[in-house]
């Protein structure tokens, strides 16, 4: 069943035994999942079915570095930022889960082997073909992909969703479910708990107009996203210092992004074709990406993160971070969007004047691609200091907006530096090609990180942790000090390796639901 | 240490490029130069098949950055090892020493950057055989 919040009398009392908070790819999944259940479901979305800027609005917050702004890096409608997101789709690695001494304060409480199954499960979602991300799963036709040394490098791929709009592609399911009901126009503005302080009696439900009702379930599920499901924590529960779940003052500590510097470059010394895995993205009627990272071992013998390198950008000259500039401008112009450091990408092709007129020069007339661009997305390591806090200045529904702070480290950048420099050895090994780094990763200031690409990955705020001390959610991403608060979002990740996060979200939030339904067969639903 | 100018570095960095690409071809015949044209020089003309001013200019930089190694001598001693690089060394036996150089540099990761280039010691040293060969 599907309905608008101003179809419902203000000031009513609404029940069910789930509450999912937020209709985005990870609230949607749980519905899907507790559809035909004989459980009752609502699921209550501050958006409509279409965008509308007043509603995403709500989002605005502020960003102290300044590259990206959080209305514009997650969207508020049914089908949440998956009405802008890209498709790409990786899971996790197995030693992203693993403690890495290393990386302070990495490591899951759930291996991979955990989490595999539900994987599994996620993949047809996203409309793609069956799981497989190895390239030895894929036929790559007359030209194999490189054989690397594993001491340096491993391959990385991504199965490209359609990209699956959560929105349009699933509420018919869910209108038709006699089970679920989902509530648009409704934003989540408080999350109660009991006298007790642990469990959750119920949420306030609020729209644009004033108009207010409360929801009362067994339990809750917050899927509200990375940023939103931790301004709810920290905005609710007057009774608990600091926000609910946040007795370690650790909601909203260690924000994760996925940063996309611009790598540099690879020049072919061999025939382009030699190339094509890595470039071309159409295999066996399927899209995919290959890419590369530095293997498990190289990542412990060099001490770094996790790290991929994909082709983008063809080269008809050579690398140039003009040119690269220049394209990032014509493809957000392209979009009719204005990117928001476009300031630094238009001094850029000015200083590069040089190289972007010959590069286009020979892009209109001579054709022939000597290599491809590189663009980066590293892990970052969790720390603690990058941090979503509330501000005194409030949205339209009184809500607190948020402020994140925080930067990107030194092993950030040493670890996209290696990468490119194990890149180059093993091109070079091979006989294909030449390297060229970004020479801002050679530099140890934060220079590198000023003209970043990012794509709404916002991870970590909630971490996953078997101690109270050590995070928000359990291994059930259940919050801690409550029996019936769940979370589905990519901010339960303790570490977010390089894969853009989508499916794994997916996967979790099909763990969670199978853990609801095994909760609900023994009536444990509201667990003490 | 040398300056360039915004100009004359673009200008560089595309001669690098063309450097480094034209290595692993085949030997063909040097043009005729007013550069020295002595043994070391001779053989190098063999290895590479284009215009040095390429190799050169990656050489420059190389000496730039590590001057200590700027002899003739102590460089050709590197990139030749047993092979003494004369005239009469044959070109063949000298690209395939050069080619096992680089190899082995790219396996143990032993690469130099030059304006970013990410490039084997054995090749950045070659070149800076050459700049001191072929003084501009
Ligand atoms: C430009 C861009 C490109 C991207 N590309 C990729 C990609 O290629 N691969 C990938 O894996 N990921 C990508 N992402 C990230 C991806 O979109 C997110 O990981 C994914 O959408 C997260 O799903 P979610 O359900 O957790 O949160 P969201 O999609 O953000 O959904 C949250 C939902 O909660 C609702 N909500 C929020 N607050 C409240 C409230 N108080 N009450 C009720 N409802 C509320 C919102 O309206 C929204 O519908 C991209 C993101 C962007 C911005």
């Amino acid at each position: 069943m599907l309905a608008r919040f101003a179809e419902i009398q203000s000031g009513s009392q609404l029940a069910a035994d789930v509450c999912i908070i937020g209709g985005g790819p990870a609230g949607i999944t749980i519905a899907r999942e507790l559809t035909g259940t004989g459980l009752s479901v609502l699921l209550v979305e501050s958006g409509g079915l279409e965008f509308d800027k007043e509603t995403q609005n709500l989002y605005r917050g502020v960003n102290e570095r300044g590259d990206f702004s959080l209305h514009k890096s997650r969207f508020r409608l049914f089908g949440g930022t998956s009405y802008v997101w890209g498709g790409w789709c990786a899971p996790l690695d197995e030693q992203d889960f693993e403690s890495r001494p290393w990386v302070p304060n990495s490591g899951w409480p759930i291996s991979k082997e955990d989490i595999d199954p539900f994987y599994r499960r996620a993949q047809s979602l996203f409309e793609i073909d069956r799981y497989r991300y190895q390239v030895e799963e894929w036929d790559f036709g007359s030209t194999p992909v490189f054989s690397l040394d594993p001491d340096k490098l491993a391959h990385r791929m991504w199965q490209i969703s359609p990209p699956t709009e959560f929105g349009p592609v699933y509420v018919d399911q869910l209108r038709k479910s006699e089970n679920v009901r989902v509530l648009l126009y409704a934003n989540v503005t408080k999350v109660s708990v009991d006298p007790d302080g642990s469990s959750i009696s119920g949420v306030t439900l609020r729209d644009l107009n004033g108009r207010e009702a409360r929801v009362s379930a067994a339990a809750y599920v917050l899927a509200c996203g990375g940023i939103e499901t931790t301004r709810l924590l920290l905005t609710s529960g007057q009774e608990a210092p600091g926000g609910l779940g946040n007795t370690e003052g650790l909601v909203g500590r260690y924000f994760m992004e996925h940063p996309h510097p611009d790598a540099g470059g690879v020049i072919f010394t061999t025939a382009a074709e030699d190339f094509r895995p890595y470039y071309e993205k159409e295999f066996e009627s399927r899209n995919i990406v290959v890419g590369l990272g530095p293997s498990a071992d190289a990542q412990r013998r060099l001490g770094i993160l996790n790290c991929s390198v994909a082709f983008h950008g063809p080269l008809y000259h050579e690398p140039s971070a003009g040119m690269d500039s220049a394209l990032k401008l014509s493809r957000a112009l392209e979009h009719w969007q204005w990117p928001d450091n476009a300031g630094a990408h238009i001094a850029t092709v000015l200083r590069d004047l040089d190289d972007v007129l010959r590069e286009s020069y020979l892009r209109a007339t001579d054709g022939k691609i000597r290599g491809f661009g590189l663009i980066a997305r590293t892990e970052v390591a969790p720390n603690p200091d990058n941090r979503i806090t509330l501000t005194s200045d409030r949205d339209e529904l009184g809500m607190p907006r948020v402020r994140l702070d925080w930067s990107v480290g030194e092993l950030e950048r040493v670890t996209v530096e290696e990468t490119v420099n194990l890149v180059a050895q093993e091109f070079g090994r091979l006989g294909v090609g030449r390297v060229q780094i970004n020479q801002l990763l050679l530099e140890n200031d934060d220079r590198w990180s000023r003209n970043l690409s990012w794509f709404g990955h916002h991870m970590g705020t909630t971490r996953m942790s078997d101690s109270p001390g050590q995070g928000v959610v359990d291994t059930n991403c259940k919050v801690f000090g409550t029996s019936n608060l769940y979370v589905a979002s990519s901010s339960v990740f303790p570490t977010c390796g390089y894969a853009n996060p989508t499916l794994t979200i997916a996967a979790l939030a099909i763990r969670l639901a199978d853990h609801l339904k095994v909760l609900a067969k023994s009536d444990r639903l509201r667990e003490s | 240490m040398i300056h360039f100018g915004r100009r004359q570095f673009c200008k560089a960095r595309r001669r690098l490029l063309a450097g480094l690409v034209s290595l692993p071809v085949a030997i063909v015949a040097w043009p005729k130069s007013p550069f020295r044209s002595d043994g070391i020089a001779s053989a190098l003309r063999r290895v590479f098949n284009d215009s040095i001013d390429h190799q050169v200019a990656i050489g420059h930089r190389y000496l730039a950055q590590e001057p200590g190694e700027a002899s003739r001598q102590w460089l050709a001693g590197q990139v030749c090892g047993d092979l003494s690089m004369s005239a009469g060394v044959p070109a063949q036996a000298l690209l395939v020493r050069l080619r096992s150089l680089r190899h082995d540099d790219f396996c143990r990761g032993d690469l130099v950057e030059i304006d970013g280039w990410l490039l084997a010691r054995s090749e950045a040293r070659l070149f800076a055989l050459a700049a001191l060969s072929f003084p501009a």
